[in-house]
């Protein structure tokens, strides 16, 4: 039933969409990819799939201006269909934007902490999370002027709720208002996608609910995993996990406990996909010392934010075989996302001459 | 290697005793050239045994950082970059050129000018992080210049700054939290890779140059003293040639070394060194 009145609306997006998934690099793309020998190789490598993108290129990019690049043509794109959209679509769309506008947000009052140029740094946002009072955001000192001046004429208002206090901002803050708009942002998110009338009882809620999840156990492991050894509290910490998840509510109070990796470890072994990853990365752990990420380990081995992103491609490719349902434009995102992070990934491998590593990119097509 | 030194013209001396006396002076000249050599090589030795490790190290540092900007935990799409800097960063490090032991020539020795704020981190530079993409890509020969010119600067802004701002000194925190507090451990992980190369390998590497510099004036005077440079600038031409012919590793050596000779301020007197012909 659900599907009936979709394409009205959706029809012509989701076809969009599904184009689109079918130019995002291939496994023997990726192959051809990591036998470049420089830069310009890997430029001629992306033709096909990112055409004039790339064109304005000098000879030999760096390989930030290169992912610079296929940035904007994942920005041009996704404009084009939040162009076309209507009704609960639109208001999906706004949502997927509302990432970027938190990165924004704290990169703009970072900037202002540390008595950066504006202009600059304005230069420098997301495109995605591009608002209107955005360079207002300069002249915040403390986080109700924040919120005061700027940010409640912004979406990002409601997530601020219960949140203000008079402290300055400081390093530590400004870590504090970044979880907590986005451990905000992921709930509000979850609420719509399940409550929306017109998304309610579609695949939609069903998708977006479980992809949600994961997200919200993976920025909590996350988030206790680079914890350790900084000035953030246990009690700080508690606050900044979201309130669903799989992990939610055991897993993410004993998170909240966690001390070390041990901790974290035990804390996710209720759900199988973590603790697999937390197996198959504990040596790693073990030896290096350190916590995820470890990067200096083995050329084979992966690393647990490796495993993370392998599984949120899966997730995302899993999207594409279901219809009726906007989930399909969030996931080509985070899929298009990580092949930016892979095409870095390998042309920063070229650059720097480790060849052995290369092959550390996530391809699931 | 003795064998390459021309034994001195005997035809300066004019009576027999004074020749005796000659040839046992020029002889114990020459033991200590040989000395000197000796010990060059050894030198030459720990250099490019340092200059392996600092290329190997600048590696696995850029390395790191590159998994870092993979991981990075300020957003999709953000990395960890030049905006984030602090513009009221000062430099953390201090240079100190010791010229007080003549025997090891000058002894470079990079210091933290204050204590970490936090000892969560076992490090706190924020000069490598310019170096990180100032720097950027270059090859290691420059690199060495480059840290240099650098860290010599650094006593100078050190001056400017002890006067302002006394409390909460933004240059004394640790440069990884400009990234945020809950920077990954990759960077971590970088941030102590390039802290080391700023603190122990260059400061080596440069103490180690200039002992080299140091025996290859001790050498050179020896030398004079045995009327043996003339010698070296008459057969100048025909190593280059000799130079072009060798290939590998060994060439390599030696045309960086001989490099290194050519262009030091310090020894106007002879242009071109030509202790390298030592292994010939």
């Amino acid at each position: 039933m659900e599907g009936l009145y979709f394409n009205v609306n959706g029809g012509y997006l989701e076809g969009i969409v599904r184009g689109y998934r079918n130019v995002l690099l291939t496994g023997s793309q990726y192959g051809n990819l990591t036998q470049c020998e420089n830069i310009d190789d890997i430029k001629m490598q992306l033709g096909p799939s990112y055409g004039d993108a790339l064109a304005s290129l000098p000879p030999n990019p760096s390989t930030s201006a290169l992912a610079d690049k296929t940035t904007e043509k994942l920005v041009q794109d996704f404009r084009y269909l939040q162009g076309q959209a209507t009704g609960s679509l639109a208001k999906f769309m706004e949502y997927l934007t509302y990432s970027y506008m938190i990165d924004n947000v704290a990169l703009l009052i970072t900037g202002t902490l540390h008595e950066r140029d504006t202009k600059e740094l304005l230069e420098r946002c997301h495109p995605l999370g591009w608002f209107e009072t955005m360079p207002v955001l300069c002249v915040a000192t403390n986080i109700e002027e924040l919120y005061n001046s700027v940010l409640i004429e912004t979406p990002l208002a409601p997530y601020f709720k219960g949140h203000l206090s008079h402290h300055d901002l400081d390093e530590l803050n400004i870590e504090i208002v970044r979880n907590t708009l986005y451990k905000n942002y992921l709930e509000d998110f979850h609420h719509f996608v399940n409550n929306d009338s017109e998304m309610a009882m579609t695949p939609t809620g069903e998708i977006m609910s479980e992809i949600l999840e994961f997200e919200a156990d993976r920025r909590a492991i996350n988030i206790t995993l680079n914890s350790f050894g900084t000035e953030l509290s246990k009690d700080q910490r508690r606050k900044l996990y979201p309130d669903f998840g799989k992990l939610y509510p055991e897993g993410m109070l004993m998170l909240s406990r966690a001390d070390d990796i041990e901790g974290v470890s035990l804390a996710v072994s209720g759900v199988g996909d973590y603790k697999r990853f937390f197996d198959e990365v504990g040596l790693n752990q073990s030896s290096s010392g350190v916590g995820n990420m470890a990067g200096g380990s083995g050329a084979e081995s992966k690393s647990l934010e490796d495993l993370f992103y392998q599984k949120e491609m899966e997730l995302s490719k899993l999207v594409f075989t279901q219809q009726f349902t906007h989930a399909v434009i969030y996931a080509w995102v985070k899929l298009r996302e990580q092949e930016i992070r892979n095409i870095t990934w390998i042309a920063e491998c070229i650059a720097q001459g480790q060849k052995d590593r290369i092959g550390n990119y996530i391809s699931v097509f | 290697m003795a064998t390459s030194l021309p034994s001195p013209p005997l035809s300066r001396s004019s009576t027999p005793g004074s020749e005796q006396q000659k040839d046992l002076v020029t002889d114990t000249l020459s033991q200590r050239l040989d000395a000197l050599l000796e010990q060059y090589l050894h030198l030459l030795h720990q250099y490019t045994t340092l200059r392996e490790e600092l290329s190997n190290s600048f590696s696995s540092a850029f390395f790191t950082l590159a998994h870092a900007q993979r991981a990075s935990t300020l957003g999709a799409g953000r990395r960890y970059g030049q905006e984030y800097y602090d513009d009221r960063m000062k430099a953390q490090r201090l240079v100190k050129v010791d010229n007080d032991a003549p025997r090891h020539g000058l002894v470079w020795k990079v210091s933290r000018k204050v204590a970490p704020t936090r000892d969560g981190a076992d490090a706190g530079p924020n000069t490598e992080k310019d170096n990180v993409d100032l720097q950027s890509r270059e090859k290691e020969d420059d690199v060495s210049q480059e840290v240099k010119g650098q860290t010599k600067d650094a006593p100078e802004v050190e001056e400017d700054s002890t006067n302002e701002r006394e409390k909460q000194d933004p240059a004394t925190r640790d440069p990884i939290n400009w990234f945020g507090i809950l920077a990954p451990s990759a960077l971590r992980q970088s941030q102590s890779h390039f802290t080391r190369l700023v603190e122990n390998q260059i400061p080596d590497l440069l103490s180690i140059d200039s002992n080299m510099r140091r025996v290859e004036g001790q050498i050179w005077l020896l030398r004079e003293e045995l009327g043996l440079t003339h010698d070296y600038e008459q057969s100048e031409t025909k190593e280059e040639v000799e130079h072009d012919g060798l290939e590998g590793e060994e060439a390599q050596v030696k045309q960086r070394a001989k490099q290194a000779f050519r262009n030091l301020p310090s020894r106007p007197a002879h242009p071109k060194s030509h202790l390298l012909k030592l292994g010939e």
